[in-house]
């Protein structure tokens, strides 16, 4: 797998954001968007595809699953096309979970469900 | 006119109540009340109620008793001085007698020679014995050659079993048996119009008569929970049942014990509890319930401080006064000292600070559940009986199979995880549950909360997680906030505040949980949280990660404005 390692001031933050990366096959999205995990049933943490229209800051939230409420959100930096990334589940309860992603105004983006077990 | 009226109705009294003999049966076994399972013996017998009955040496008559509560074990003769006598009895299961509603069903030889003998030219009436599944028909016959029938002897012995009524639609065992119709004469003269005028001295066999019968299963009984923390954590909630002592005791081991179900209910076997008891209802927490520290929360904590502050000790209250209820000074008290004071309220203060050490008396996850409970009719109403209105006795009739008890916990003055009092006596005077206009901080805290935004997210920031906390909500005396995180991954370097100068601000770092509690309150309500990040933590991740989705999670937020208004967060 290929790794480039860019570094990107934003705001008063600096992020690394890996790019260029080979995507595996459960991880490709077709779409020139969306959000695709490597595997719906987890236990600890997985690896995503986070497929964006164009560089900036967007947000991946886990949220519950039948009431909605945020469990956890991150907000990032990202580029345009796919980013491999990761979810850690350790934290959160045994139930059935939203992953959402959305750009920095909460507008939606991706979603998909997962189980943690 | 008038006097011939008068002998008329006169000659048909007479002729109407001119009966021969009596016919009677009775329970004849001692010591009633009796339970279900009882063995009963009924006795059979004429009774020479004037003085002056005839000689009778053919009797037959019909009877039938209720074979859902009763059931016949077998029959013994009496008759002693007619050993020469042919005597017979038939059975019919499933049939019941239908009276001829055009004569007194007391009257039993009409009974028989229109409502039985000739039912058949009853116009629209026929049929005598329609089936009914519930009742059985004994017919006995007693034919004698020489010596007469003897009045006031035993005819006949039935010995019965007392069935258990629950199920069969009979509410009660006032009505066993039926005398249908008796045929009597003196032995030769067999025709209608000399047969003995012959009524009931008792219609029916009544075993309640001295007491209801006692040992009747209940059918299902359902108790329901009522709790403001009944909706997520119903299951959590443990009971037992135990025969009730005394006004408000219980004594023996426990009846029947288990979890309520999801929906907050225990709905009883048929066969668990039984009509006419009372049972005592102990109500707790299962082990496993692992929320109780979520119990005790900020706005608990400014409720007791406000009434620290404001209200004195009394249970009478005051102007200032901050509870709505007597029972919020049980529910405050948290170092059982007997007052709800400022050692209270630093009590509840190092409960969300997680200070180690603090009193045993209220709910935590290490003190445990500290449970509060009684029928709604009664919690929170004290009485010399019952300690805040804590009725722990529910008494299960026909007519009421239905019970309703609350729970609160010690450590729960707002009232978040319990049950709210609905009676009106326990409510202190002059607040709006005693119909005045008092707005105080626990009404205000009652209140459904107001929504207020909320920015809570991580980043990647120069290799440490940030998880920073944007307060967007104006007015703001109290937050508390938990949050877990992967301690597989991070380790917790820093806790910042950015909430005003004079707050008290509060981090709880369980390590063993990886859970940090972090809040601010203001205990007297004059100054609110500053606006924006005013928390942020910072992380150091173990291993080398590119971002953070899932490492931090939220597990409980909760703010409080001055007026006690609670503010639930909404985190887009």
């Amino acid at each position: 797998m290929l790794l480039t390692i860019v570094a990107c001031m934003s705001e008063d933050q600096l992020e690394i954001i890996p790019i260029d990366q080979e995507i595996p096959e459960e991880l490709f999205i077709g779409e020139p968007t969306g959000l695709k995990l490597e595997s719906s049933i987890l236990t600890e943490e997985v690896r995503i595809n986070a497929k964006l229209p164009a560089d900036g800051h967007y947000r991946i939230k886990i949220r519950h699953g039948l009431n909605d409420q945020l469990i956890s959100q991150e907000r990032l930096y990202a580029k345009e096309g796919d980013n491999l990334l990761k979810v850690y589940v350790r934290t959160i309860e045994t139930s059935s979970y939203k992953l959402v992603l959305t750009n920095d105004d909460h507008q939606i983006i991706g979603i998909t469900g997962f189980s943690k077990i | 006119m008038n006097k011939f009226l008068t002998i008329f109705i006169l000659l048909l009294s007479t002729i109407g109540l001119a009966q021969d003999f009596k016919i009677d049966h009775s329970y004849t076994t001692g010591n009633p009340p009796f339970a279900v399972g009882d063995t009963i013996t009924v006795k059979y017998e004429m009774i020479d109620y004037n003085s002056n009955a005839p000689v009778t040496k053919f009797i037959q008559f019909d009877y039938q008793y209720n074979n859902k509560l009763l059931a016949k074990i077998d029959h013994t003769w009496g008759l002693s001085s007619n050993t020469s006598a042919t005597k017979s009895l038939t059975h019919w299961d499933g049939y019941k007698y239908k009276v001829l509603d055009t004569y007194d069903a007391d009257n039993l030889t009409d009974q028989y020679i229109y409502g039985w003998a000739g039912r058949t030219s009853v116009t629209g009436d026929t049929n005598s014995y329609p089936t009914n599944a519930d009742w059985s028909v004994e017919r006995i016959t007693v034919q004698e050659n020489s010596t007469a029938i003897a009045y006031g002897t035993t005819i006949l012995n039935v010995r019965y079993r007392i069935k258990d009524r629950q199920g069969t639609g009979y509410d009660d065992y006032t009505h066993l048996t039926d005398f249908n119709w008796v045929k009597a004469h003196n032995g030769t003269d067999s025709a209608n119009d000399d047969l003995h005028e012959v009524g009931w001295y008792n219609g029916t066999v009544n075993i309640d008569n001295q007491g209801a019968t006692t040992g009747v299963n209940s059918g299902a009984v359902t108790i329901n929970l009522n709790t403001a923390a009944k909706a997520d954590h119903a299951a959590d909630y443990t009971y037992e049942i135990y025969a009730a002592s005394g006004v408000n005791g219980k004594t023996g081991e426990a009846i029947k014990s288990g979890n309520f179900d999801a929906n907050g209910q225990i709905i009883t076997g048929a066969s668990d509890l039984e009509i006419g008891k009372s049972y005592y209802l102990k109500i707790g927490l299962s082990e496993n319930a692992d929320w109780l520290d979520d119990v005790l929360t900020v706005t608990d904590v400014y409720i007791i401080f406000a009434q620290a502050i404001g209200a004195g000790t009394g249970p009478s209250g005051g102007d200032a006064n901050t509870f709505d209820y007597s029972i919020q000074y049980l529910l405050a008290e948290l170092n059982n000292s007997g007052n709800v004071n400022f050692d209270d309220s630093y009590e509840a203060l190092g409960h969300i600070q997680g200070v180690e050490g603090l009193s045993e008396w209220f709910t935590s996850d290490t003190n445990g559940a500290k449970n509060i409970w009684g029928t709604t009719a009664q919690l929170g109403v004290s009485t010399n009986d019952y300690y805040f209105g804590q009725d722990f006795i529910f008494t299960v009739t026909d007519a009421n199979k239905t019970f309703n008890f609350g729970h609160a916990f010690q450590g729960d003055p707002d009232f978040s995880h319990s049950f709210t009092p609905t009676n009106t006596g326990a409510a202190i005077t002059g607040t709006q549950g005693q119909g005045g206009f008092k707005e105080s901080v626990t009404r205000n805290a009652l209140k459904d909360p107001i929504q207020a935004n909320l920015d809570i997210t991580t980043s990647l920031v120069d290799e440490k997680v940030h998880l920073v906390i944007d307060l967007q909500e104006e007015g703001l005396v109290g937050t508390q906030f938990n949050i877990k995180y992967d301690k597989t991954i991070l380790t917790l370097d820093d806790v910042i505040f950015d909430t005003g100068n004079d707050m008290t601000n509060v981090s709880t770092h369980f390590g063993d949980k990886s859970a940090v509690r972090i809040g601010s309150i203001d205990p007297d309500g004059g100054s609110a949280i500053k606006l924006g990040n005013a928390y942020k933590l910072i992380f150091t991740p173990g291993v080398t990660i590119t971002n953070t989705a899932g490492l931090v999670s939220f597990e409980f937020t909760e703010g409080v404005k001055a007026d006690g208004t609670k503010v639930k967060f909404i985190i887009k």
